[in-house]
């Protein structure tokens, strides 16, 4: 398999789309890649910057969409107009792709229509999805509605019947939450899922990195919630106990929450390890204080959750040490790393997370140490399978290596 | 039985006492989360005052530079202590840089300045070492190519603590424009100064070789053998070529002005000719020394039209030609550069030759300077030339040099407007017989005037004065009146003013060593026919006389 990777940052779409693609493909020689994955800001005209990337590449298919911000092994930006193109060259791998709209109507339903449309393929090893994050974009006086990842992800899976790890992601085009357009092979669309089964000799790696870790190791039973909204924690308004953890109520006008979490465990109750747990921002307070919101809408009432702290530092040497832990792991077992797809949460980037440096920044020099291609992006919610189960997740960077056999 | 009932009761006291452990580890648990918690709230809001002021520093930092991008200024920041100079603008485009060629240090700072001008900054790094008051001067710094640029500097102490300067922060402003201005008013004033002499001088020499070729002339009349004829002869040519030079001061100090008119013409076809006519000089002369001259022009797309007079124009151009060629001791490249400015129109003449320091580009306008001892130049090339562009309306200036970096002149030519009607002075016709009244306060003067009259076959009568020709002017009738025009009590110009209109049938000349350049509108002001410059000679008087 051969990647070569493009990055573009201009206000013109058509141009973005052209030279992100042209500098991709200088790096392949070719200009007949079989699969293309490609990103660009949600402020450029996603279809004008398709037909840029069609210019140089012809009508090969491509999956992605809209995003905040890109990461290549040489760019980082969530400024301006950034793009970015990765080319592949197959060889003896397969692929399938495959769309399906309506995700703002039923996102189980969705999620059914485009495993039919790649059920019939042989065993795959990766599933890549990319769907549109906002159901009802947010307006001045109302927060987004987002579409949930657990129905899609379900609808998947109940269909598909197969092994392959879904990775991928719910897409966001900026921080104000606009509608996002996603890139479904040789057309741009609107809420739909993309996806594309790759199978054949290649190798799936990933790592799950948030960083955030118990902040007093107790277990809160949820109480009474309702959708996306929790009221109560052991009986009591949960937002008295963060009240009481902060000391004041200045969380209250944070939207998110800076740094605090809700935690699920999914691993063993006393012990904690990062990638066993699925974080849930706190995306704020009720407007009658009588509760949060989180989210997504995955937890239920009478689940054990935990406070989980938001730090930035730990964020960063979790990007390092888990980077460099999944990279040394591939090598360990003979295999050759030949791409790196890193799928960050847009609130990770240090505007957001208040942070001196970037955390994918550490991704980048592992990557680089390794001498494998990278394309990453800024995501709303992060998808990726947590202890053989695949599951939408927050504020949480997945690196995902495709690697050969030696 | 009861070591049942012990053992459930030391059960029960163990589950009690592990339930407080419980309950006392997760109080420290809940403490120790919330302290965490606010710990790391804390550090971030401290890293996000920190991440809003350096925002803020940049956001300054980056107008900062806008600001003295968009002003051109230069701006710095001295630290005394370490003795590091930082400085922010565009200070490399300024001096001819390219980006980044100039290293922004202290001793790439003193290496601008000019040598004569480092004791200046010198005396004043020792005054900010103790100085709190701010410091403004000027210096000298060189640009890439050898020429200089004035910079002012205006520089203001940072106090500490103890009110003592650490540092001091100044701003550079570029007033080239602003000293070259000034320096041109006062070269304006000094050639200006040096005009109203020679025409002083001019006037005198004009009066005493009024005497000398009247009488010449005279004498000329006579029955005289051939030798002592050439002998006058020799002396009348001497003496016209002296007038002829006192006409050239008169020139440079504009009361000389040409007679002769305007035309429109082309000013790139006038440089053509003018560099075809200077071949011999340029090409010939310069190449028997081994030198090559190349000849580059660089004109307007657009066909630029000037008023001038053709001759002037090419004696201005043939003496920057002339000392362009002598210049250039080694082969290079003279090239006329025409165009449009906001004043008139441009011809530039650049060399590349040994190039004017700052005491020779002082006096480059001056008459009888020279740089190629009078055997070769009488230093009036230039000053004439001067004379020749201000009388066109125009400008003369030394755009550019520096020793060895060649010179660029520039002449600046108003536009050419709407083609007028420069009427000719009207020629009269002729008079077998004139009757003539001389006046001039100098007795030399009138007496020569008189036999000159006569040697053309008139009658004259004198005057010593204004009021003695009016008492003439009652009794007598006369055809003409010529008249000095510096006399005391009474001018030439006030004399011809109170006989105005009175004798009609009588035409008045006025005589003046001080130039001729008189409107027609002022002739008619005074009813005045001619205006001639000292000496007049035989021929000029007969034609007057005879126009009667």
């Amino acid at each position: 398999m051969k990647v070569g990777i493009g990055y573009c940052n201009k206000k013109d779409a058509f141009y973005s789309g052209k030279t992100a693609a042209n500098i991709a493909a200088r790096d392949v020689i070719t200009d007949k890649p079989d699969f293309i994955l490609a990103f660009c800001s949600g402020q450029l005209d996603h279809k004008e910057f398709l037909r840029g990337v069609k210019e140089t590449l012809g009508n090969t298919p491509v999956i992605g969409g809209s995003t905040i911000g890109i990461i290549t092994n040489d760019y980082l930006t969530y400024k301006g107009y950034p793009s970015g193109v990765a080319i592949f060259q197959l060889d003896d791998i397969k692929y399938q792709i495959a769309t399906a709209g309506g995700l703002d109507k039923d996102e189980r339903l969705a999620g059914h229509s485009l495993a039919r449309k790649l059920s019939k393929t042989q065993e795959g090893r990766l599933l890549l999805i990319f769907y549109d994050s906002i159901k009802v974009p947010a307006s001045p006086i109302s927060p987004p509605i987002i579409n949930a990842s657990p129905p899609l992800i379900f609808g998947i899976e109940s269909i598909l019947q197969s092994n392959a790890p879904i990775i991928g992601a719910g897409l966001i085009g900026d921080y104000q939450f606009s509608n996002t357009t996603q890139f479904c092979s040789t057309n741009v669309c609107e809420h739909s899922v993309v996806g594309a089964l790759l199978s054949g000799s290649i190798n799936v790696y990933h790592t799950i990195m948030h960083g955030c870790s118990p902040i007093d190791g107790e277990y809160h039973k949820i109480t009474k919630m309702q959708g996306s909204h929790i009221y109560e924690l052991d009986e009591r308004p949960i937002v008295e106990i963060i009240d009481e953890l902060y000391g004041n109520e200045s969380w209250g006008k944070q939207y998110p929450v800076n740094l605090l979490t809700i935690g699920v465990n999914y691993g063993e109750k006393f012990e904690y390890r990062e990638d066993e747990y699925v974080n849930r921002l706190i995306t704020g307070i009720l407007p009658d204080d009588s509760g949060i919101r989180i989210f997504e809408t995955d937890l239920e009432q009478g689940m054990e959750i935990q406070f989980m702290l938001r730090d930035g530092d730990m964020m960063i040497e979790s990007a390092k040490n888990n980077s460099e832990c999944l990279m040394k792991n591939i090598k360990d077992d003979g295999k050759r790393p030949v791409f790196g797809l890193y799928i960050d949460c847009a609130g990770r980037a240090a505007e957001q997370s208040n942070t001196l440096t970037e955390e994918a920044m550490e991704v980048q020099k592992v990557m680089n140490r390794y001498n494998t291609p990278l394309l990453g992006f800024y995501s709303g919610v992060e998808i990726a399978p947590l202890l053989g189960k695949s599951r939408g997740l927050d504020w949480t960077g997945i690196l995902m290596i495709l690697a050969e056999d030696q | 039985m009861s070591a049942k009932i012990n053992l459930e009761k030391e059960l029960k006291q163990r589950c009690t006492e592990l339930e407080k452990q419980v309950k006392y580890y997760k109080n420290i648990a809940q403490q120790t989360g919330q302290k965490r918690l606010r710990e790391v709230e804390m550090l971030n809001n401290f890293i996000a005052e920190r991440k809003k002021s350096e925002k803020a520093l940049r956001d300054n930092e980056q107008r900062f530079r806008l600001i003295a991008q968009s002003t051109n200024d230069i701006f710095y920041e001295w630290d005394i202590e370490s003795n590091t100079l930082q400085w922010f603008g565009n200070i490399d485009s300024t001096l001819g840089y390219k980006t980044g060629e100039i290293k922004h240090t202290f001793e790439n700072w003193l290496r601008l300045i000019h040598p004569d001008d480092r004791h200046l900054l010198e005396d004043t790094f020792l005054l900010h070492k103790e100085s709190i008051k701010p410091v403004e001067y000027s210096y000298r710094v060189r640009c890439k190519d050898g020429s200089i640029r004035y910079w002012n500097d205006n520089s203001s102490p940072v106090l500490d603590q103890e009110g003592k300067s650490n540092k001091w922060v100044g701003g550079i402003s570029d007033i080239t424009e602003r000293k070259e201005a000034e320096e041109a008013l006062i070269q304006a004033q000094r050639l200006g100064a040096i005009g109203e002499l020679a025409s002083g001088i001019a006037h005198d020499f004009n009066n005493s070789l009024q005497g000398i070729l009247g009488n010449i002339e005279l004498a000329l009349l006579k029955d005289i053998s051939p030798e002592v004829r050439d002998y006058l002869e020799t002396v009348k040519k001497s003496s016209l070529e002296a007038a002829s030079r006192i006409s050239q001061l008169q020139r440079f100090s504009g009361k000389g002005k040409s007679q002769t008119s305007y035309k429109q013409m082309s000013l790139n076809g006038i440089i053509d000719d003018m560099v075809a006519q200077t071949r011999p000089l340029w090409k010939d002369e310069s190449e028997k020394l081994g030198i090559t001259i190349e000849i580059e022009k660089n004109y307007a797309a657009k066909e630029l039209t000037v008023d001038a007079n053709a001759e002037d124009l090419r004696f201005v151009l043939y003496n920057l030609i002339k000392n362009s060629v002598q210049s250039m001791r080694k082969s290079g490249k003279l090239t006329f550069k025409t165009g449009e400015t906001e004043t008139g129109i441009y011809v530039t003449v650049t060399d590349t030759g040994t190039g004017m320091d700052e005491e020779i580009r002082a006096r480059v306008l001056q008459p009888f300077f020279t740089t190629k001892g009078f055997e070769q130049g009488k230093g009036l090339g230039m000053s004439t030339s001067y004379a020749i562009v201000k009388e066109h309306g125009g400008d003369i200036h030394v755009k550019q040099t520096a020793l060895d970096k060649g010179t660029s002149i520039e002449i600046i030519l108003p536009y050419s407007r709407k083609k007028e009607n420069r009427p000719e002075d009207d020629f009269p016709g002729y008079k077998n017989s004139a009757k003539v009244l001389w006046v001039d306060d100098e007795e030399v003067i009138r007496d020569m005037g008189k036999a000159l009259v006569k040697a053309l076959g008139h009658s004259a009568d004198v005057a010593a004065s204004g009021e003695e020709a009016l008492r003439l002017l009652l009794n007598n009738q006369y055809d003409l009146m010529i008249t000095d025009v510096g006399m005391p009590n009474m001018s030439g110009w006030q004399l011809a003013e109170k006989i105005k209109g009175n004798y009609p049938e009588m035409k008045v000349a006025v005589v003046t060593g001080w130039g001729t350049d008189v409107s027609k509108e002022e002739k008619e002001k005074y009813g005045v026919c001619y205006v001639l410059g000292k000496p007049i000679d035989m021929g000029q008087l007969e034609y007057i006389v005879a126009g009667v």
